[in-house]
């Protein structure tokens, strides 16, 4: 029987686990956009839009937004502080898995110092050309079991689901709203602080 | 310096001898829920699980009211999986002593307290016995230690009534309960004598084990009042 300690890799979703704001709703506000943003993301989030269809549209929705604006935006997001220690604390093996776009949320993703699995899209000086690819968070997770023996996920909202059920361990986190029920069903913990997140993290 | 970092509150269950259709931590007992009477027991301790299952939206939403920074520990299969399953669950990972209790029985802040000055020893577990006075009680051969003073628990027995019985508390070292079914007092039996800790809990199993403890507390001083029947 091994008696190594198994080399674990920590998922955590960006917009509501990461940052304490969801940032598509935070770029769409500073542009005029917030209420029809906010509504087609909440509607996301809750599992009644299908993720790929309603982030391409959101995606339309802001392409005309300098990405130079987005970086500005995203980087005033607040962040959960006991994440963003732990993050700090775990860089090699903390991973965020975002269906957000690269190119909107590589520098935020830079500060925090851990690998990143997103969403791509192409880009023609400081505009948004087109998005490249969605993101599946089971992927990422496939990925990510070639160079771990565990995946633990962390995460919000309905497109979490195949993060969840791809992973070994799954957390729910309540932080800034209720978990989605549905994610809740995949959920093996549920915590509502970044504190007891964290301190639960560190016990799997 | 408490022994124990965490607690676990077993909540996943039925409940269905008390016949009320919810869970048995939500149960009002002197115009509170017995998870609210629990939870200001357990106070101190820095980390407190709830394992969920029956009615869980209900269970977690009372549980995050009553502390924010509780982990609420799923346990889906709970209607084919007994209190020791749940514990196993919610222990995993711990690498230190964890006091555990019933999701169902009142506790005071006094008896916690002192549980969790006691040491434990090797991975033995301390368990807490109490007067008998439940009706499905299991009953503790209880014994004084000679040497310390300190009692010890040298049998539980389902039939033999004693004076005392099993008070579904315990502080456990880590790694204690694996899944794999059956009673909690038939794991601890494994590592008979136990160190024993009297306490002052009241298990809420049949509709007279609540009124027995309603008529306690109409007729103590206050609920504040801590290990008053020792």
């Amino acid at each position: 029987m091994s008696t190594t300690v198994p080399r674990r890799a920590y998922a955590f979703d960006l917009d509501g686990t990461v940052t304490t704001e969801e940032l598509l709703p935070l770029v769409a506000a500073r542009c005029g956009m917030g209420t029809e943003m906010r509504e087609l993301t909440d509607a996301t989030m809750a599992g009644d839009l299908a993720f790929e269809d309603s982030f391409r549209k959101r995606c339309e929705m802001l392409a005309a937004v300098p990405v130079s604006v987005v970086h500005d935006v995203v980087s005033q997001a607040i962040l959960d502080p006991d994440v963003v220690r732990f993050i700090a604390a775990h860089r090699d093996d903390c991973w965020i898995v975002t269906g957000n776009l690269d190119v909107w949320v590589a520098p935020l993703v830079a500060r925090l110092g851990c690998g990143l699995f997103s969403s791509t899209a192409s880009t023609h000086g400081d505009s948004l050309v087109e998005v490249t690819s969605v993101l599946s968070k089971d992927d990422a997770v496939a990925a990510l079991r070639r160079g771990y023996d565990r995946v633990v996920a962390i995460g919000d909202g309905a497109n979490d689901v195949p993060l969840f059920r791809a992973s070994d361990v799954s957390v729910a986190f309540g932080q800034v709203h209720p978990p989605v029920a549905a994610l809740v069903a995949e959920a093996d913990y549920i915590v509502y602080t970044g504190g007891s997140l964290c301190r639960l993290l560190s016990t799997l | 310096m408490p022994t124990a970092l965490h607690a676990v509150i077993a909540a996943a269950g039925f409940g269905s001898r008390l016949g009320r259709g919810h869970p048995k931590c939500l149960l009002e007992v002197a115009g509170r829920p017995i998870l609210a009477h629990q939870m200001e027991a357990l106070a101190s301790v820095p980390e407190v699980r709830v394992v969920v299952g029956y009615q869980e939206e209900a269970v977690a939403a009372l549980a995050r009211s009553l502390r924010p920074d509780v982990v609420i520990v799923r346990n889906p299969r709970y209607a084919t999986t007994t209190t020791l399953d749940s514990l196993a669950l919610a222990t995993r990972g711990i690498d230190g002593p964890c006091l555990v209790l019933d999701g169902d029985l009142l506790l005071w802040s006094a008896d916690v307290e002192d549980l969790l000055l006691r040491q434990v020893d090797q991975g033995r577990p301390v368990v807490c016995f109490t007067p008998a006075r439940t009706a499905d009680a299991v009953y503790v051969e209880v014994r004084p230690d000679g040497t310390g003073g300190l009692p010890l628990v040298l049998g539980f027995d389902r039939q033999n009534s004693t004076a005392w019985e099993w008070a579904n508390i315990a502080l456990v070292p880590a790694g204690y309960f694996q899944p794999g079914g059956g009673d909690v007092y038939a794991r601890l039996s494994h590592d008979l004598p136990l160190a024993a800790h009297q306490v002052d809990s009241w298990e809420i199993d049949r509709q007279e084990d609540l009124d027995r403890v309603l008529a306690h507390l109409a007729s103590s001083s206050s609920l504040a009042t801590t290990g008053a029947a020792r």
